[in-house]
């Protein structure tokens, strides 16, 4: 009898964690946003992996690190109606983003570590602004609405970050570097 | 010889270039990080805060920018910037911010999937502003009023949405450029006190 119970605790377990796993991966599925408008190159690398070129129509996800080369722009809308532009040779990293107001899960956290960039804020600055912000080397930005442009100097983004792109093939050509 | 005296040349000639635009540009001394805030589409002013770690500063007038030297100074008092140094360090963002994405608001009789005929005459234009925008991203979300279960408002605000959807795949939109989702009644578009709320039993179709 005590067996029966230890083999149904052990298997209620196991299936639970099972359909935890694929509820959390069904989650990972959904898009941030989608790329709008291209001039010039702009490429993703998304967890890491190789970087590919960007065309519009693509979707977009949660820790997928954007990148623009030299004399290059990108636009880009996110889930919540937020929409963000990114100037040459930058680099964004979309850290966190969460936009489900039926559950009250609500994050955005963009960072940017080189380049140049102009955003209109959306949805969830507006449902609940404490939770978006800018992240850069030197600052972070809070935004109670809406629409603000921001610059960085060359040279700040950190090694941790020059060793991603460096990991995923966005070398510094592609990326709009200085070519030595 | 010859080769040598002209790298010297060029180098003096490079080093020349960079102090007259040094002069030029005026720039020694005044930050490149630079956050300016700007009116939104509709007009409204908001307010962006910049925090370093010295402390914050708030932009809330439109026009005015912070500089930021380095991450342990203050950010420098709000200043108005010159439209040529905005340009200059912001332009290619700003002209390649999309336009606000169009949103489309669609009602449905009681407890039906059936649209009104005021929205059901919506749909063209829909499409219309679906192919001006050559959109590839148009979310379809169902919502319905707070009368009933919350099970049964999910299931309601996702068999509209699918509804809407279908109609739009009919009328020539790719279904792949569409994604459905229910929000039941818990994303209002108005606060009422009654369960009955015609203006929040609709699909909202927001074309990116």
């Amino acid at each position: 009898m005590k067996r029966h119970i230890t083999f149904f605790v052990v298997t209620a377990c196991v299936v639970t964690f099972l359909f935890a796993s694929a509820a959390l991966a069904a989650d990972a599925q959904i898009p941030a946003g989608s790329v709008k408008n291209i001039t010039g190159t702009a490429s993703v690398s998304h967890a890491g992996a190789a970087a590919k070129a960007l065309s519009p129509g693509d979707r977009l996800f949660e820790k997928d690190v954007l990148v623009t080369g030299k004399d290059s722009s990108l636009g880009v809308i996110l889930r919540d109606n937020t929409t963000l532009s990114l100037g040459p040779s930058s680099r964004l990293v979309v850290e966190r983003f969460l936009f489900e107001p039926q559950k009250g899960s609500l994050a955005q956290v963009l960072r940017i570590s080189r380049g140049s960039m102009a955003a209109v804020s959306g949805e969830i600055v507006k449902l609940n602004p404490a939770v978006a912000r800018v992240e850069t080397p030197l600052y972070s930005i809070g935004i109670r609405g809406t629409h603000f442009l921001l610059n960085l100097e060359p040279g700040l983004e950190s090694e941790a970050d020059k060793a991603a792109d460096k990991a995923a093939g966005m070398t510094p050509g592609m990326t709009g570097g200085v070519a030595k | 010889m010859s080769l040598l005296k002209s790298v010297s040349l060029k180098r003096l000639l490079l080093g020349l270039t960079t102090l007259s635009l040094l002069l030029l540009t005026g720039c020694a001394g005044k930050p490149r990080n630079v956050v300016q805030l700007l009116p939104d589409p509709d007009g409204h002013v908001g307010v962006v805060s910049v925090t370093t770690q010295a402390g914050s500063a708030q932009l809330t007038k439109a026009g005015c920018a912070v500089r930021v030297a380095d991450a342990k100074s203050m950010p420098t008092p709000p200043e108005d910037l010159t439209e040529a140094e905005s340009d200059a360090l912001f332009g290619a963002a700003k002209r390649a911010l999309p336009t606000k994405p169009v949103r489309f608001l669609l009602s449905f009789e009681s407890d039906s999937i059936r649209l009104t005929p005021e929205s059901r005459r919506l749909l063209p234009e829909v499409l219309t502003t679906a192919t001006a925008r050559n959109s590839r991203d148009i979310s379809v979300v169902g919502h319905s009023d707070k009368a009933g279960s919350e099970d049964y408002n999910l299931d309601i605000s996702r068999r509209r949405a699918e509804y809407v959807r279908n109609q739009l795949v009919k009328a020539g939109i790719p279904a792949e450029s569409m994604e459905v989702t229910s929000h039941g009644s818990s994303n209002p578009l108005v606060e009422s006190s009654k369960p009955h709320e015609p203006r929040n039993r609709r699909v909202e179709v927001t074309v990116r």
